[in-house]
């Protein structure tokens, strides 16, 4: 008896690519703009352009085990094995808002709601990583106001972006639509 | 429920969450205002800080605070084994060497004297950026290192009652030496909180250096009991405070004292 996994093989092969882009354009792509949350501009695109080619409850999630593991193992973060959560957070909540929205990851609004959401949860896990790693809870939070709404916005964009690139893709026919 | 309507609810989900985040801000700034009279020390009113020997708050220890503890032996010419006594001042401006159309940018120049110093004294920079609240301070080897060493000729003293190991950590509270003579309005409880995260971050936006041409900083021993140096900065972030750690290796005798006056200096780049 044959059993099927859950992910195709062409499907891991992406999701992988995709969640080693994440951990990629979190370590080597950076900006000069010195505000908090500012790289999920980049990471947030392959987060969801993943989500948005397999469009399978889960894709995120795995995607970010892949860029956390890398992350973790590379030590470019200050976490570094505790770093796996914050990635596997913001996957989850993208694959949350993937199945509520059911994987319209190609409409704008829905690209913008999972990398805004994906950014600001993953701020969250952060903080709470700290806080049990004996950070001061308000050294923590001074501050926690202005780093959300940057958090959501870099997020967004990024989120918008990407389905910017599914919503092109699936014009081109690279990507199918379940929708036709 | 129709897709629209899931947007909508979306997006007001993330607007109550920004809502409540910037709540919880505006709380946990009223609750550190109640505790310690202020949410941030803010700059001092006056730029002359006297500092004695008893000042000297924390050691004996051979290692200043960073991520992971840096050597207070590795400038040229300090000596190896050596342990130190430091204290924290807080300078009265905050140099700034980033992208000029924000900021303008400025070194913090720094007039000191010493009186009957005993042994060797060394000044390394601090510094705290307001988002996110991470700590800056100089690299002392490589590219970028910088460091300042003066050497007097004065018997020791008996050894400092007030001073005591700081904590082993990357996140510590450290008291300042000068908040005496002040108003209780000028710093926030006498404290200070300086946080390296990971290490190899904050370790080269801050430098000591002679001229102003160097920005970078440099290595200077020996120098005179009375001179002049300038904090500079080349880091992106503006910093919210900057602070001077002065190290002697050895208890300073009763007589012995400090002057610091500082001011901002005009960067020539």
């Amino acid at each position: 008896m044959v059993t099927r996994s859950y992910f195709t093989l062409y499907e891991t092969a992406v999701l992988s690519l995709c969640g080693a882009l994440v951990f990629l354009s979190k370590a080597f792509i950076t900006l000069s703009l010195h505000l908090p949350g500012h790289s999920y501009l980049f990471v947030a695109i392959p987060f969801v352009v993943g989500c948005g080619i397999v469009k399978k409850a889960g894709a995120g999630t795995y995607m970010g085990l892949i860029g956390g593991l890398l992350a973790s193992f590379f030590g470019f973060e200050a976490l570094h094995l505790l770093d796996v959560f914050k990635y596997l957070a913001m996957g989850l909540t993208i694959d949350i808002v993937g199945v509520t929205f059911s994987h319209r990851f190609d409409h704008p609004a829905v690209g913008f709601i999972a990398g805004a959401a994906g950014s600001v949860v993953k701020m969250v896990v952060n903080y709470a990583v700290h806080f049990l790693l004996g950070v001061p809870a308000t050294f923590i939070l001074i501050g926690i106001g202005l780093t959300s709404v940057t958090h959501l916005i870099f997020g967004g964009i990024g989120g918008v972006i990407a389905a910017l690139i599914i919503a092109r893709l699936m014009r081109a026919g690279v990507i199918g639509d379940d929708r036709t | 429920m129709d897709f629209r309507k899931r947007i909508i609810t979306a997006f007001a989900l993330l607007t109550l969450f920004t809502i409540i985040a910037f709540g919880l801000q505006v709380y946990i700034e009223g609750e550190t205002m109640a505790v310690t009279g202020e949410a941030t020390p803010l700059p001092l009113a006056q730029s002359v800080i006297t500092l004695a020997g008893a000042d000297f708050l924390y050691g004996p220890q051979d290692w200043r605070p960073y991520a992971v503890p840096l050597s207070l032996n590795t400038l040229p010419g300090t000596p190896e084994g050596h342990e130190w006594y430091f204290c924290f001042v807080l300078l009265n401006d905050t140099p700034y060497g980033g992208n000029p159309a924000l900021f303008r940018r400025q070194a913090v120049s720094v007039n000191y004297t010493f009186e009957n110093l005993a042994g060797t004294a060394a000044f390394y920079p601090y510094g705290t950026t307001t988002l996110p609240v991470t700590s800056r301070t100089s690299r002392q080897d490589g590219y970028g290192s910088s460091g300042y060493t003066v050497t007097g000729t004065a018997p020791a003293g008996d050894a400092a009652p007030k001073a005591a190991p700081l904590e082993r950590s990357n996140l510590v509270r450290v008291r300042l030496a000068n908040t005496k003579g002040l108003g209780p309005d000028e710093i926030a409880a006498g404290t200070i909180d300086l946080w390296f995260p990971s290490e190899g971050g904050g370790q080269d936006a801050l430098h000591l250096t002679t001229d102003l041409d160097k920005r970078k900083g440099e290595i200077v021993t020996g120098a005179p009991a009375s001179g002049q140096f300038y904090v500079t900065h080349t880091g992106g972030s503006r910093l919210n405070l900057v602070c001077l750690l002065i190290a002697v290796d050895r208890p300073q005798p009763d007589t012995f004292c400090l002057r610091l006056e500082t001011q901002p200096a005009e960067a020539a780049w």
